[in-house]
């Protein structure tokens, strides 16, 4: 006998990311998933970030990561709640995760929420976290072709930003073939061209951090 | 690698549907079929290297597992689509 299910198999994270979003929302807090492959320069560019926005939002951040905590321990001077989840192997942070990170929180004292993901550009992005936008860092460093040969990844992202843009004249890439790569996969993120260890060159960063986060509450 | 995780989600549905299901619940299953979108998110040969541990000992530990293309899916979701029980 044949029995028909037709259950998509990620509801059952999916579930929970909706109930993290609820939460998330419930207490105005607009979060940003943050997507890469590894050494893309998510922490630099969080650095850089928390430096110059601490004074306009209050910052939290969770940090996805194998099983160390070298990228928390590099954010600690800012003295901003931080919250560490070790996957022990796992290659992606999932909502359940995140709901129990939530738990540890004070959401009431935040307006801001990183989620800096394990480094990799497959397995994260299927997983809804409850985040109100994704954005994945591409770093030039990786070449061209990235986009297409992870056309899933590129095509499930609100905003690309374009990594490392300062060494582009030592690399056999340009920014402008980047962008075109990126168009061909995602034809409606958004794309900023920036360097994470340049902090003068994160103006358009923090102005789509501030565009989208109004908007993203109104939601 | 995310397809231990896919497993367990797997798992979890098929013993949600066994348990309220008469025609399936305690029997044994023949096939489960699987369908997903474009571009794939699950590789089958690595999910089935998670699955079948984990379904070792349950009435789903004999079956064989068909994957569908579902080319109007562009979000590349993995849906469980039929299970077939044993004849009686």
């Amino acid at each position: 006998m044949e029995i028909k299910v037709l259950r998509n198999v990620m509801v059952k994270n999916n579930a929970i990311g909706g109930d993290n979003r609820w939460r998330l929302k419930k207490n105005n807090v607009f979060t940003i998933n943050m997507l890469s492959s590894p050494g893309a320069g998510k922490t630099t560019l969080l650095q850089n970030t928390i430096g110059k926005l601490q004074e306009k939002y209050r910052i939290a951040v969770i940090e996805g990561d194998l099983y160390t905590s070298k990228d928390a321990q590099a954010l600690e001077s800012f003295n901003i709640p931080l919250v560490q989840i070790n996957t022990e192997g796992g290659c992606h942070l999932d909502a359940r995760m995140i709901s129990g990170a939530l738990d540890s929180i004070n959401l009431e004292d935040i307006d801001l929420l990183f989620v800096e993901n394990v480094g990799n550009l497959v397995c994260p992005s299927g997983f809804d976290l409850g985040e109100n936008r994704r954005i994945l860092i591409y770093p030039l460093t990786e070449g061209d072709d990235k986009p297409t040969k992870y056309a899933t990844m590129f095509s499930k992202v609100d905003l690309v930003i374009i990594n490392k843009v300062d060494i582009a004249p030592y690399l056999n890439v340009s920014v402008e073939k980047a962008m075109e790569e990126v168009r061909k996969v995602n034809e409606t993120c958004e794309i900023i061209a920036l360097s994470a260890t340049k902090p003068e060159s994160l103006e358009d960063w923090f102005q789509w951090i501030e565009k989208e986060s109004v908007s993203a509450l109104q939601e | 690698m995310h397809e231990s995780k896919i497993a367990e989600y797997v798992l979890e549905i098929l013993k949600e549907t066994a348990d309220s299901d008469d025609d399936l619940r305690g029997k044994d299953v023949k096939k489960i079929t699987f369908s997903q979108g474009i571009p794939p998110f699950v590789v089958p040969d690595s999910f089935e290297f998670y699955f079948t541990e984990l379904i070792r000992g349950t009435q789903f530990e004999n079956a064989a597992f068909e994957y569908l293309t579902d080319e109007g899916d562009l979000s590349g979701g993995f849906y469980i689509q039929s299970i077939e029980t044993m004849e009686d």
